[in-house]
Order: C-alpha cells, then structure tokens, then sequence
C-alpha cells in the first residue's frame, strides 16, 4: 500500500494514457510506413509511384479510422498497402513511372552492397508476375508465414508456395545470366 | 549440382520456416549427408540474403526522421480535399435539382394563356408612352370575346389566374368531377 506523498509508478506503467484515434494513427504511420513504403515499391516497381500507393492506402484507412483497431495495426496497414499495390497494377497505365527512388532516400545499408547487383536483382524482381512479387516481398522482406500470405493475396497456401517457388527460380536464372556475363 | 525440384521447394521451405519440426529435422539431416544439397541451400540462402538486402534498400533514409510525419500531413490534406470535393458535387446536385423544379415550375407559370401588350396612345404632339396589361379572354374556338386592361402585370397575372381558376371549376361540374376544396 503505498504512503501519502509516494509516487504511483506501477499505475502509469499499466494504465497508459489514453489515446486519440488520430494519435493512434499517426503512430502507426510513423511506425510501419518505411517498411510499407519498401513492400510498395517492391510490387510495384516502376509502373507506379509507390509513394502514391501508400498515401492511397492510407488515405483509405484513414477516412474510415474509426471502424478500425488502431493500436495493433500492422497486419490490417500491409494488407492494404499490398490490395492498394495490386489495384494499381491491374488499371491500365499508359506510360511508366520514373523511379522515385532518389539517392538521398536509400537506405545506407544498401551502399555497402555493390549497387549494381542490387540494380540488378530489382530488376530482375520488378520483371516478375505482380502475384510472385507481392508474395516474394511479404515472404522474405515481412516474414510472413505462407498462411498470412494467403489471407493478404486472397489465394491458398499451395498457390502462395508455387508462387514463390516459381518466382524464385525465374529470379535466380536471371542472376545466373548476369554472374555468368 | 543435381538437385531435383522437390528438394529445392523443401529448402527454401526451411528457409522461410515453413516446415513441421520433423520436416526440418529431416533435411538438417540430409544437408549433413549430401554435399550437393548443402551446396543448392547455400545458394539459395545467398540469393534470399541479397533479396533481403534489396528491399531494404527500398525502405526511405532512417535520418529522415521526418519522413512519417510529412506521410501523415499528406494524408490528412488529401482527406480534406476529398471531403471538399464530394460536398462540391453534393451542392452542385442540390442546385442542379433547385433548377430544375424552378425551371419545371416557372415554364407551368408561363404556360398559362396571358396576353400582355404594350400599347403607347398618339399623344397630342407629346410623345407620351404607357405601359398597359391586358388580358384577353377567349371562347373553345379561340375567338376573343372581351378583353381586361390592367395597370400592373401583377393585376393582370391575378386575374388570368382566377380565370384558369374558374375554367376549371366549370369543366369539373360538367364532367361531374371531384367536388376539390374551394378557396376561390
């Protein structure tokens, strides 16, 4: 029990203060958008700009904000970058997107790999089917286990599978033709 | 390297952490026997890793720290813009309706046989002009049998109106219409 004048830290560590649904979503942007942004632009590719694909995901869930849960919103953000993504693709365009991956926007990291290989596998990656993009990016990028694959792509577990068992092959055919040259 | 598709799917479902406990101890098993299989996982292992490293690259500089926050305001003003747009065409839809009844109620208005004259009488060397109104009243032939002169259009318009009015009445007791609520 505690004494008057004593602090009350156990109450602030478990009754966190509460939250406006707006405050709630500009967290979730600030945590997951940068890995939302990178699925974008790996579905994508140059067809579209992924920037607009993520401001259109999140322009959709935040018009209805209310309906959603705001404070475990991962899964519900990726599923509609991805639908979003895939939307886009399927409109036709008539001309490509200039990639809007400027220099000062990569991250570090990729400049201690030799750009060109990188250069390379994006390359390789954007010429996939869109279905074995998005399944290659949520698998290897999101971790996600071929079930959540499933329910983001609307398709089953064995078409995830051959998606990504495909998708991989045609990748490393292509990078074998590029280390062999 | 001769390995065949089936054990390829398996190691990349190692990889992703896709198979049952018995599954991946199974094939740990077989790479620790197979030189050529342990060759096609390091392979595939490798290309994941550079896979991996791309996507990351796709993701903005974590130095901009900025970055989530200008997300956010661009949301939000394309939220508002949206919602101006939609009340835009909500208004347009309401006037364009406005205009219509209006339209709909002003051309039954005009519709209602008036006849309106402006007459200017010879003057004695004094140009002089008058504005008169007159209302012409007509039999089933369309012949003129009297004609009401008015000072104002609204006079006129009045007693055009409670000539329709009594033109009705009478074709309704002729035809032994509906007896309606007289205001007349």
């Amino acid at each position: 029990m505690l004494e008057t004048g004593e602090v009350s830290w156990q109450f602030a560590a478990v009754w966190p203060m509460a939250q406006t649904i707006e405050e709630l979503f500009e967290r979730a942007v600030g945590t997951h958008s940068r890995r939302l942004l990178a699925i974008a632009r790996a579905i994508v590719g140059n067809r579209a700009s992924a920037e607009d694909v993520l401001q259109q995901a999140l322009l959709n869930l935040y018009e209805h904000r209310d309906r959603y849960d705001w404070k475990e919103p991962g899964g519900l953000m990726r599923r509609t970058v991805v639908n979003e993504a895939l939307r886009l693709l399927r409109t036709p365009r008539m001309t490509m997107v200039a990639d809007d991956h400027p220099g000062d926007s990569v991250s570090p990291g990729a400049a201690m790999l030799d750009a060109e290989m990188i250069g390379r596998v994006r390359s390789a990656i954007d010429a996939l089917p869109e279905h074995f993009r998005a399944a290659l990016v949520l698998c290897e990028y999101e971790n996600m286990s071929y079930i959540q694959i499933a329910e983001v792509l609307d398709a089953s577990v064995p078409q995830v599978k051959t998606w990504l068992h495909r998708g991989r092959r045609q990748l490393a055919e292509k990078l074998k033709v590029f280390m062999a040259s | 390297m001769n390995v065949c598709d089936t054990d390829l799917e398996l190691l990349e479902g190692l990889l992703d952490q896709a198979l049952d406990a018995s599954e991946a101890a199974a094939m740990q098993h077989r790479l620790g026997d197979d030189p050529d299989l342990a060759a096609a996982f390091r392979d595939l292992r490798d290309q994941r890793a550079l896979r991996q490293t791309m996507f990351q690259s796709l993701a903005p500089d974590p130095a901009d720290s900025a970055w989530p926050q200008r997300m956010v305001q661009g949301v939000r003003t394309a939220a508002l813009r949206r919602q101006f747009v939609r009340r835009s065409w909500r208004f347009a839809g309401v006037a364009a309706a406005a205009c219509l009844a209006l339209g709909f109620f002003a051309g039954h208005l005009v519709s209602q046989p008036h006849n309106f004259v402006v007459r200017a009488p010879a003057a004695d060397g004094n140009i002089k002009s008058v504005v008169a109104y007159e209302v012409a009243l007509t039999n089933e032939s369309g012949q003129v049998t009297a004609v009401q002169t008015f000072d104002t259009m609204e006079k006129a318009r009045a007693f055009a109106d409670d000539v329709d009015r009594w033109r009705l009445r009478r074709q309704q007791v002729e035809h032994s219409a509906l007896v309606i609520a007289d205001h007349f």
